[in-house]
C-alpha cells in the first residue's frame, strides 16, 4: 500500500515537473536575471546569421577534420616533403626569440610557439597520410630534437615523434635516455607511446 | 502530508539534476555573440568526452576514475560561472557590496598581494595606468577582486551590464574575462581553419580549465598564483607553478585528456594540442633552490642578473651557501567562502 503510494507520488511529481517545465515555470538550469543564457546566445547567433555584419559573422559549420582533409588531398613526393620540412624547420622559434616578451605574453603559450604547433601539425599530418615518407620524417624530427637552440618543449615533441615513428616502422629500440637532456626526455614521456 | 511528499520528491529530482549540472555560463551583455557561441560550443563538447583513465590527472584534479564528460563538466562548472567581455573595465565597475565582511582565514592573503601598497589595493583609489595594449586571452578576474576585497576587509563586487552586481564572496564565484586573443588567428595557417575547429576548440577549453584552477585555494594560496620559472624560455617570468596541482598542471592534464581521448581529431590537430600541453607541463617547477629568507631571495635575483653579465660578486657566492633545496608538492585546493 505504502509502496504503491510512493510510486504514484513519484509519477505525479515527475509529471508536475514536466508540465511546469513545458509551461516555462520551472527552469532545470539556473539563469540569472538579465544574463544571456546559452539558449538566448544561440538564438542571437541564429539572428546574426540571417543579418550578418562585421561583428556578427558566424563560423561556417566546417569541421577541422574536413578542412585539414582539403589541404592534404594532394600527395607529396619525397622532394616535396624535404622542401616542406626545411620550410617548417626554418620557421621553428629559437630560444632567443622569446626574449623581450612581457609577463602577459607568456602567461599562456606565446603566439610564436602556438604557430610552431600548427607547422608541426602539418608535418605530422603528412606523415600519417603518407607512411612511405617515414624515413624523411625521422630525419626531420632528429634534426629538430638535436638542435639545442630550439625550446625544450618543441624538442620534446620532436623527440617523442621520432621515438614513436621509429618504433612504429619496426626499428629496434634505442638508448633513448642518452639522446636528449633529462628535461626534454621527461617532457617527451608525457606523450603516449604509439604513432 | 501528500503535498509535502510531492515537494520532497520534486526537490529530490531537481537536486539530482543539479548533481549532473552542465556548465551554465552567464555572459555580460557586451560579450560578442560570436565569442559566446564559440565558448558554449567548446563547453558542450565535454558532454561527448568518452571515459578516460589517467591516474595522475585524477589525483591532481581530485576526480574519480575513469574520468567522464559529466565529471569534467562538473569540475569546470563549479569553478566558472560568469564570462565578461574584454571591454568591460573591471576597475571602473568595481562596487562595494558590504562595508565589512567576515572572511575565512582573516588577514591571510597571497604574498604577492600582501606586498601591494595600500593605494594599489584600495578599490576606491584607482590610478589610471598607461600600459602597452596586450590582447586579452582569458583572465580570472573574480579571484583578483576577491583578494582585493579581502585585503580591504570589505565585500566587493562587479556591476556587469546584463548581469547586475556580482558579489565576489569566494574565488569560486568563477568570474572570467575573455578577449579577442582567445579566438584570434595567429598565422596564415591558423586563419585557414574555422574558429570552431576541434583543435582550436580544445585549446580554448584547456585555457578555461587553467583559469578555473585560479578559482581554488585558501589563505596564502588563494587563486594558486603563479611562481617564477627557474629555467627554460620562461626563466625569470612569473609563468610557472611550484606546486604539482596548480593552473599549469590542470591545463596540461585536461588538454592531454582532450587531445589523446579524441577520436575525431586529425593528426595535425593532435600535434598542435600536444605542443600546447607540453608547454604547460614544462612550467611545473618540481625542484628548486632558494633561501629561507625572502630578502635574500631579492638579492638572489640581482645576483642572477650580474651572473648573466659575467660579473662575479663575493656576496653572491656567499648566498649560494645559504640555499635550501625544495621539492614541489600538491597544495590544498579547497576554496575560501561560498558562491
Amino acid at each position: 500500500m505504502k509502496k504503491g503510494f510512493l510510486i504514484l507520488a513519484s509519477c505525479a511529481a515527475l509529471a508536475l515537473v514536466v508540465v511546469l517545465a513545458v509551461r516555462g515555470y520551472v527552469r532545470l538550469y539556473p539563469e540569472s536575471h538579465g544574463a544571456q543564457s546559452e539558449e538566448s546566445v544561440f538564438r542571437q547567433a541564429e539572428e546574426a546569421h540571417s543579418h550578418p555584419d562585421e561583428d556578427h559573422v558566424l563560423v561556417p559549420p566546417v569541421s577541422g577534420a574536413e578542412s585539414a582533409m582539403q589541404d592534404i588531398e594532394k600527395k607529396l613526393t619525397e622532394a616535396d616533403f624535404v622542401d616542406l620540412s626545411m620550410e617548417v624547420m626554418d620557421s621553428l622559434p629559437l630560444i632567443g626569440d622569446f626574449k623581450g616578451l612581457t609577463d602577459k605574453d607568456v602567461h599562456l603559450m606565446p603566439e610564436i610557439l602556438r604557430n610552431a604547433g600548427l607547422e608541426m601539425g602539418e608535418i605530422s599530418q603528412v606523415l600519417h597520410d603518407q607512411p612511405e615518407l617515414a624515413r624523411q620524417g625521422l630525419d626531420f624530427y632528429r634534426t629538430c630534437f638535436e638542435n639545442e637552440e630550439i625550446p625544450e618543449q618543441l624538442r620534446a615533441l620532436c623527440f617523442a615523434n621520432f621515438r614513436n615513428l621509429h618504433t612504429h616502422i619496426g626499428n629496434r629500440e634505442l638508448d633513448w635516455a642518452s639522446m636528449v637532456p633529462a628535461k626534454v626526455l621527461g617532457l617527451a614521456n608525457q606523450i603516449p607511446k604509439g604513432w | 502530508m501528500n503535498s509535502k511528499a510531492v515537494l520532497f520528491l520534486v526537490s529530490g529530482l531537481l537536486s539530482t539534476q543539479a548533481l549532473h549540472a552542465k556548465v551554465a555560463l552567464k555572459y555580460s551583455s557586451g560579450m560578442p555573440v560570436r565569442q559566446a557561441a564559440l565558448i558554449n560550443e567548446d563547453v558542450s563538447r565535454l558532454s561527448r568526452f568518452q571515459p578516460y583513465k589517467d591516474a595522475e590527472m585524477s589525483t591532481v584534479m581530485e576526480l574519480p576514475s575513469p574520468i567522464t564528460g559529466a565529471v569534467l563538466e562538473n569540475w569546470l562548472g563549479s569553478r566558472v560561472q560568469y564570462v565578461v567581455d574584454e571591454n568591460l573595465s573591471i576597475e571602473k565597475k568595481l562596487v562595494m557590496i558590504k562595508k565589512s565582511h567576515k572572511y575565512e582565514n582573516p588577514g591571510v592573503i597571497p604574498d604577492a598581494f600582501a606586498d601591494m601598497d595600500s593605494a594599489e589595493a584600495d578599490p576606491v583609489e584607482k590610478p589610471e595606468k598607461s600600459e602597452k595594449k596586450v590582447m586579452v586571452v582569458m583572465t580570472n578576474m573574480g579571484t583578483a577582486v576577491y583578494i582585493v576585497g579581502k585585503k580591504a576587509g570589505m565585500l566587493l563586487g562587479v556591476d556587469v551590464p546584463g548581469l547586475g552586481k556580482i558579489p565576489m564572496t569566494s574565488p569560486r564565484t568563477g568570474f572570467l574575462q575573455v578577449g579577442e586573443g582567445l579566438f584570434a588567428n595567429r598565422s596564415k595557417e591558423d586563419a585557414k581553419l574555422p574558429a570552431n575547429d576541434l583543435g582550436k576548440s580544445y585549446a580554448r577549453l584547456g585555457t578555461m580549465f587553467h583559469e578555473a584552477r585560479h578559482s581554488d585555494g585558501a589563505g596564502k594560496n588563494i587563486g594558486f598564483a603563479h611562481d617564477s620559472c627557474t629555467e627554460g624560455i620562461y626563466k625569470g617570468y612569473k609563468a610557472c607553478d611550484r606546486s604539482l596541482n596548480g593552473s599549469y598542471a590542470i591545463g596540461a592534464y585536461s588538454t592531454r585528456a582532450l587531445a589523446e581521448n579524441c577520436k575525431e581529431c586529425t593528426a595535425a590537430q593532435k600535434e598542435s594540442l600536444r605542443l600546447d600541453y607540453l608547454d604547460s607541463f614544462s612550467r611545473l617547477v618540481k625542484e628548486w633552490k632558494a633561501s629561507p629568507d625572502p630578502k635574500e631571495e631579492e638579492l638572489r635575483e640581482a645576483c642572477e642578473s650580474l651572473k648573466k653579465d659575467g660579473i662575479k660578486a663575493p656576496e653572491c657566492e656567499l648566498l649560494d651557501q645559504h640555499t635550501i633545496a625544495f621539492k614541489a608538492a600538491m597544495k590544498d585546493a579547497r576554496p575560501e567562502g561560498k558562491r
